[in-house]
């Protein structure tokens, strides 16, 4: 950055020209945000490019104040994640839930060991589901797009997890929920909303494991926790247990439900000096991911409205449910935190 | 960074800009906008805030300060910055690589 005292001064008309036209830019921020720092911002925009030498908007501001504007419309770091415990739990999630949710991609492979290495492996991710209820799947969508790119995009997020590769692994993430998503449109509109149970829950556990990741400190804190060796012998244990699962109980949820069930005891013990706090509450989150999961089995069973949009709309009002309690517990229910928390917030081991 | 600029104590946006510039010799070049994006978050989690505001040539400048969570948060990453310098001397020394 060049200093303002290398840069002829703008003329008035210049300056009150750039003025306007970085007010125009501002429209992408809230009305409610330009009222507090519309003056503000504006001022030291008008400081930056006269350091620079510039009379219009540059392209990169164009760029950063669209995207600032967006980020502050969707209260993208304005949320905060109260300090403490639940702070510590919600990080070692947003480690934890891609790695799930790459465990669950993994699920044909466990079909295909499952039925003597003869199941179709090419015949798309969701397989192992609907060759239970003998339906071909049929759609370059739900095979290709929904199937194996889908579930190979969270298998790319979990790797960039492991590399603490925050904002590569959010991208991947993203990837991958858009193509669940497609997957599970095109499979309601192709077989049916009832063969979309089981299958639906996991576009809202997709969408929090992305949000999760798009919190810029979860992934390094919540690595900080749990250390990455007791990750690598999560996915070792679970691929294990997945290809076993494959062959005793063909594939279906219950191996993911043990898998979960590992997620929440391995993380807490990880390091022995962890908060005792932080695994009390991943065993609650991990108890609210496993209940979705469950909702998401019986939802269509429970209820009068099986095989209808009706159920598949109450799985996910279920399970959004779920996400909205948990979310009413971590995020800060105070705008002023209490000063003493400088001093007393738990700070995990790696940190110390 | 941010928190760094601000821990000589209260500064304007276009201040910590190039407070930012300058002590990262120039690696770092924020962009208004994400300043304040980054700011916004910082004043949200009290690692900083603001402190007074003036207007200097018709222009509103408001003055950000670093809070005591703020220079807490500071001063344990720069503590863990320095024990990671510290290893990597060491392993660069045990290699016989360093000085």
């Amino acid at each position: 950055m060049t200093g303002p005292e290398h840069t002829p001064a703008p003329t008035g008309a210049e300056t009150a020209s750039l003025e306007r036209r970085y007010r125009r830019l501002l429209v992408a921020y809230p009305a409610s945000y330009r009222a507090s720092k519309e003056d503000e911002l504006v001022a030291v925009l008008l400081d930056h490019a006269q350091a620079e030498g510039r009379t219009r908007p540059s392209l990169e501001d164009r760029f950063d104040l669209l995207r600032g504007g967006l980020r502050a419309r969707l209260n993208f770091g304005t949320v905060r994640v109260a300090n403490g415990p639940w702070r510590h739990a919600v990080a070692v999630t947003t480690v934890m839930l891609p790695l799930f949710l790459a465990l669950r991609a993994l699920r044909p492979l466990s079909a295909f060991v499952g039925h003597g290495f003869t199941f179709p492996l090419w015949s798309g991710y969701g397989a192992p589901l609907w060759n239970q209820s003998g339906v071909q799947f049929d759609s370059i969508v739900a095979d290709l797009l929904g199937g194996w790119i889908g579930a190979g995009a969270w298998v790319i997020a979990a790797v960039f997890v492991m590399l603490r590769r925050r904002r590569r692994a959010a991208i991947a993430a993203t990837v991958g929920t858009v193509l669940e998503v497609a997957f599970v449109f095109d499979l309601i509109t192709t077989h049916g909303p009832d063969h979309a149970h089981g299958v639906a829950v996991f576009v809202v556990i997709e969408v929090l494991a992305t949000c999760l990741l798009w919190w810029p400190d979860g992934l390094t804190e919540g690595i900080g926790i749990t250390g990455r060796r007791s990750l690598l012998a999560f996915m070792a244990f679970g691929t294990v247990l997945n290809l076993w699962s494959g062959t005793w109980w063909r594939g279906n949820e219950r191996g993911l439900l043990v898998a979960l069930a590992a997620l929440v005891v391995l993380a807490p013990v990880a390091r022995r000096n962890t908060h005792p706090g932080v695994a009390v509450r991943i065993v609650i989150i991990g108890v609210v991911v496993g209940l979705m999961l469950v909702i998401a089995r019986q939802a269509g069973s429970v209820t009068e409205i099986n095989s209808s949009y009706g159920s598949i709309a109450l799985e996910i009002v279920l399970c959004l449910l779920c996400v909205v309690a948990l979310a009413v517990a971590v995020v800060a229910p105070s705008p002023v935190p209490r000063e003493s928390s400088a001093g007393g917030e738990f700070v995990p081991s790696s940190e110390r | 960074m941010i928190l760094t600029a601000l821990a000589s104590g209260p500064k304007h946006g276009y201040a910590v800009l190039r407070e930012v510039d300058e002590i990262s010799h120039g690696r770092v070049s924020l962009r208004p906008g994400t300043l304040y994006t980054a700011l916004d978050r910082l004043c949200g989690e009290r690692l900083a805030e603001t402190d007074h505001e003036e207007v200097v040539d018709g222009r509103l400048r408001r003055y950000y300060r670093i809070t005591g969570l703020g220079a807490t948060r500071l001063s344990t990453e720069v503590e863990r910055m320095r024990q990671n310098a510290t290893a990597a001397a060491r392993h660069l020394k045990l290699g016989g690589l360093g000085a």
